[in-house]
């Protein structure tokens, strides 16, 4: 036995969140400076966090899958693992791009 | 209702007071006002009266939306909320036949016995060989009982020529525009002159200014209006040396005849103010005068390229002095006091505290008294915002538009609002910030309107040194949130921010971005004057302490 593919789904919906809360933490802390060069800081930030989002679920959930012996529900995982890495990295930019584009006004709405 | 406001500038030392006061219109002292200005002078190209006219332009420009709305319109709590409106008149001693007394009073056109009555009487009066000799195109230099005379002459001819209508008076319209505009309002007015008692032109006007006014306006009435002046309320400073030149060379002296000669400004000063006191007909026509003076060393305006003591004209383009702005603030008391039913001239002054001999300790009080803490906050908030577009976004250089840069930053934070303000309103702003606070001109520092306030000061005055210094590595890294003495009135920043610099002014974006901050109907209408408003929200909003409150 062991743990489902929805595992891997859940763990890429919790990573890509928490990463999303680290882009939008960044994003603040990153102070407003004349000439725009924040935004562009937050804009690279937001990216970098998806990028390290990315390689935080394929490592979790690799890590899941090597510890799966049997054969079938291992190859289950591993392509559980590539659709909800790719999920993940949907729902982070899906929502990154609609708390962007609805509160634009605010330091995270550098990022679209 | 509201007295409708005018102010009468006089001048050298009168224009630069007015600059005072036009900055102070800028920074917002002077709420839902329209002010009618006149500046009158005896010296057409004055360096000091085109430079306050210039103002006064780039002033309107700032606050003009469109053809159909020059000058704008009066507004409250914001930047540039006064509406002003500028008239101007120079007398004429351009020609040959106006050139000098002399020749314009005609005293040899008359039949031989007319003529030696003439010649007697002014040589009574008058120095013969100077006196009535100079070049009166730079004014009455210091001849004030010539320079009397000839000014209540000059308003009079203005006015019997536009009465007659048959000559061009394109020159003389402004003035008696100006004066049918106080008839218009004679239930309730208010009239601030500016001007020196102790130099030329203004110290020869002031005392016969309300008279010549009121004569004028008999002329342009054919005696049907008569200005009472408990309702038309006339108020000036009685301004005391306080600048000093250099002494002409005997060649020059030859040349011009006369030279008003700064050693004897202590001695013009001391007789002048014998003659305030005692003068019924200024008791009578004034109502509040206001003692300004100097007891510092006096500044120096002798700077001329060729080495020649300037008696007037282009070059006379002096720097502007602390006592400016406290006429300027007099001018304030006057505008905001409550009662002025007395029937003599009351006669004010205000001391300002000393934190060591020699050395003064200015605060808002020492100019407004109560309304200090309203100066206070609203000159320092035109002093964040001129760093905000002059070092934050590079507005300094001549050529550069820093209003242009901050709003195509705030595009990049999606603040789209001010989308319809174009370069050249953007420009507007810009301009007159330099000429409020700084430039570089071909990368040397031409300090501005509050600079040179700050120069001639010997103490400590509202703002940091950092706030106005000429240093331009210094100045081109001031913050904006931390101009004042006192750290209470510096904007909010983060608790745990390391440089507390960019936590300030990242707090003030935040503040232009939020809802907090919003310009009202009150501030204005216009996209630019809604710009205007929304920034003197935030940055008043920005302070960690409401001088309001403290005040």
């Amino acid at each position: 036995m062991g743990p489902s593919t929805s595992v891997a789904y859940v763990w890429a919906i919790v990573i890509s969140l928490a990463f999303l809360l680290i882009a939008v933490i960044i994003a603040n802390l990153i102070s407003n400076k004349p000439g725009g060069k924040d935004v562009s800081q937050r804009r690279v930030w937001f990216w970098v966090c998806l990028v390290l989002a990315l390689a935080v679920m394929l490592t979790v959930n690799l890590i899941t899958a090597y510890g799966i012996h049997i054969p079938t529900r291992h190859s289950d995982y591993i392509t559980a693992t590539g659709l909800s890495t790719a999920l993940g990295a949907l729902i982070y930019v899906g929502l990154g791009m609609g708390l962007s584009k609805g509160m634009s006004r605010s330091k995270i709405g550098s990022w679209f | 209702m509201d007295d409708k406001l005018f102010i009468i500038a006089i001048g050298g030392t009168g224009m630069r007071c007015l600059e005072s006061f036009v900055h102070l219109c800028a920074a917002g002292m002077f709420d839902n006002k329209t002010i009618d200005i006149l500046t009158l002078d005896t010296d057409q190209a004055n360096g000091n009266k085109s430079r306050v006219e210039n103002l006064i332009h780039k002033y309107n420009k700032v606050k003009t939306e469109g053809a159909q709305d020059p000058g704008g319109s009066p507004r409250t709590n914001t930047f540039f909320s006064a509406k002003l409106n500028l008239y101007r008149f120079a007398t004429d001693y351009s020609s040959a036949h106006r050139l000098n007394y002399r020749v314009l009073t005609e005293v040899n056109s008359a039949d031989a016995q007319a003529r030696q009555d003439n010649r007697d009487l002014s040589d009574l009066f008058f120095d013969s060989q100077t006196v009535q000799d100079f070049d009166l195109s730079h004014g009455y230099r210091a001849q004030t009982h010539l320079g009397s005379l000839l000014m209540y002459h000059s308003i009079m001819e203005a006015a019997i020529k536009v009465k007659k209508g048959t000559e061009d008076v394109d020159r003389e319209r402004p003035l008696t525009d100006f004066i049918q505009l106080i008839n218009q309002n004679s239930g309730g007015a208010r009239v601030f002159v500016f001007g020196s008692v102790f130099g030329g032109t203004g110290a020869s006007s002031i005392p016969v200014i309300p008279l010549a006014l009121k004569d004028a306006l008999k002329v342009l009435t054919t005696g049907n209006n008569d200005l009472n002046l408990n309702n038309v309320k006339f108020g000036s400073t009685l301004l005391t040396d306080y600048f000093t030149f250099d002494m002409p060379d005997e060649q020059q002296l030859k040349k011009a005849k006369v030279i008003a000669d700064s050693n004897n400004f202590a001695l013009n000063s001391q007789a002048a103010m014998t003659f305030y006191d005692h003068d019924i007909t200024v008791q009578n026509n004034y109502k509040m005068l206001y003692h300004i003076g100097w007891s510092m060393e006096n500044a120096d305006y002798s700077q001329d390229v060729s080495g020649e003591v300037v008696t007037g004209g282009e070059k006379q383009e002096n720097a502007c002095h602390l006592v400016e702005l406290m006429s300027a603030s007099a001018a304030y008391d006057f505008f905001t006091r409550e009662d002025l039913s007395n029937t003599k001239a009351k006669y004010v002054f205000r001391s300002v505290e000393e934190s060591a001999p020699g050395t003064l300790r200015l605060t808002g009080a020492s100019f407004m008294g109560k309304d200090g803490p309203i100066f206070e906050e609203r000159l320092g908030s035109l002093l964040s915002l001129s760093h905000i577009i002059l070092s934050k976004y590079e507005g300094s250089r001549e050529n550069s538009n820093g209003v242009e840069n901050f709003l195509n930053d705030l595009k990049v934070r999606n603040v789209e609002d001010y989308e319809d303000i174009t370069d050249e309103e953007a420009r507007d702003i810009s301009i007159y910030l330099q000429e409020f606070a700084y430039k570089f001109k071909n990368g040397k520092f031409i300090p501005g309107w509050l600079h040179q306030i700050n120069k001639s000061i010997n103490g400590s005055f509202i703002f940091s040194p950092e706030a106005l210094s000429d240093n331009s590595q210094i100045i081109s890294k001031v913050d904006p949130g931390a101009i004042y003495n006192d750290p209470r009135y510096h904007w909010r920043s983060s608790r745990f921010a390391i440089k507390k610099a960019d936590s300030r002014f990242d707090k003030f974006i935040e503040m232009i971005k939020g809802k907090d901050a919003l310009p009202n109907e009150e501030q204005g209408t216009t996209q630019k004057e809604k710009f205007l408003g929304h920034l003197f929200n935030a940055i008043i909003k920005s302070q960690q302490t409401s001088h309001l409150t403290q005040g």
